[in-house]
């Protein structure tokens, strides 16, 4: 579930619609969090759908990192791509504001962290900008909570996380469970330098899926 | 899933978004249908997720007539109420064109034709000369919707259907074995067949 203080807005022809706060939204307020009605498909069916809903689940879906395509029922999977972006994927289950987002501002993420579906050129305008995103193993969640890349806007949206308003975190509760959904997410943070051996390994394994999943690679 | 020739626009603040056409849509367009993708749930699994989740049910889910609660994936959540409503439908898992929808119009339906609880009623603000003032579950509606219903889907077979694939091979006869028989006099002949008109 998408934060309630965010709205849908059309960019442009190019982008579509993009995710906008309408009141302030504090560094570390999660964003967007997995929720009971967000669904998780595997490939085969979504392979088996009709066209025009394939091709809404390949735009709308990230990989989680077993390879199944979650697709939100609301409008967080209308999060616009940016390679600087104002908020940071967390796991599979979250996504937290990297930054303040004040009223108006576009909520976005990093594609290839949620581990986009449809490689594409990237036109975000950031001095960062990679061009060409598409599945990449070394942006995925796992990675970053993991510490393969730790980035400090990523260290510094966690220590805002304990101190601001969580509205989502009751919504995500009945699938994890609230007071251990806080915990993991605090553990997580402070053990974000640490695991740099398992993550290569998680690498790997996780590079080889992606490629499989790619639209039209291993069919 | 909604039309693909349709798109979100935020009309104000108290209304928030509609459903408006990019494209024509001729009368007898299916401009909705149920789809997988869309989630049918009892309405016991909302209880079970505690009171937080009655009102996000209120706002963001329809009742079906076994009174299964539907999760829309789409746009057409936001499509609004009118009581001179562009599109029409009720329990046929689908919504159909009930006029010609141009460019710009807006995408409407009748609440009152949908499975909505007393309190779930509102004031409408549609503007429409036939506004009821006060959209409740409304019989009379619905029976003035199906027999429009009934009459757009005699011209379905003349116009391009982009849902069809969403919809099984024998919607068509068997939505019109689902909606009342208009007045025999009114349809005399008109049992419909590609390229014929009614």
């Amino acid at each position: 579930m998408i934060h309630p203080m965010t709205e849908l807005r059309f960019v442009g022809d190019e982008a579509g619609y993009g995710v906008f706060a309408t009141a302030l939204i504090p560094r570390g307020t999660i964003v967007w969090a997995l929720d009971p009605f967000d669904r998780t498909f595997d490939r085969s069916t979504v392979d088996a759908l009709p066209a025009l809903l394939r091709s809404a689940v390949l735009r709308g879906a990230f990989l989680d990192p077993d390879g199944g395509l979650i697709f939100c029922w609301d409008h967080g999977r209308s999060m616009n791509h940016s390679c600087e972006p104002s908020c940071l994927a967390l796991g599979t289950s979250f996504k937290t504001a990297a930054v303040d987002l004040h009223p108006g501002e576009e909520l976005s993420s990093d594609y290839g962290s949620t581990g986009v579906l449809i490689p594409f050129d990237c036109l975000c305008g950031s001095s960062r900008c990679r061009r060409r995103i598409e599945v990449d193993a070394a942006h995925h969640p796992t990675e970053f909570v993991e510490g393969s890349r730790p980035s400090p806007v990523f260290h510094e949206s966690w220590e805002g996380i304990a101190r601001v308003p969580q509205p989502l975190l009751p919504f995500a509760a009945p699938i994890v469970g609230e007071a251990k959904l806080v915990e993991d997410l605090l553990h997580h943070g402070a053990a974000l330098p640490a695991n740099k051996a398992r993550s290569q390994r998680t690498r790997t394994s996780l590079t080889n899926r992606s490629r499989a999943n790619r639209p039209g690679g291993a069919r | 899933m909604i039309h693909p020739g349709t798109g979100l626009r935020f009309i104000d603040p108290v209304i928030g978004f509609g459903v408006f056409a990019i494209a024509p849509i001729p009368r007898g367009t299916i401009t909705w249908a149920l789809d997988p993708l869309d989630q049918v749930f009892e309405e016991s699994r909302v209880e079970e997720l505690g009171p937080l989740w009655q009102d996000w049910r209120d706002h963001n889910t329809f009742c079906d007539r076994d009174g299964n609660r539907i999760l829309s994936w789409d746009s057409c959540r936001s499509m609004n109420h009118s009581c001179e409503p562009s599109c029409g439908g009720t329990d046929l898992g689908y919504e159909i064109a009930l006029v010609d929808i141009e460019p710009g119009d807006e995408l409407t339906n009748d609440y009152g034709t949908l499975h909505i609880g007393d309190c779930e009623g509102f004031t409408c603000c549609c503007g429409s000369p036939n506004c009821r003032r006060v959209v409740s579950p409304d019989d009379e509606a619905t029976g003035r919707i199906l027999h429009r219903v009934r009459e757009a889907l005699l011209v379905a077979r003349k116009v391009e259907q982009p849902l069809a694939t969403l919809l099984r091979p024998d919607w068509l006869a068997q939505a019109l074995a689902s909606v009342p028989a208009t007045p025999p006099q009114d349809v005399a002949g008109a049992v419909p067949s590609a390229g014929t008109p009614p």
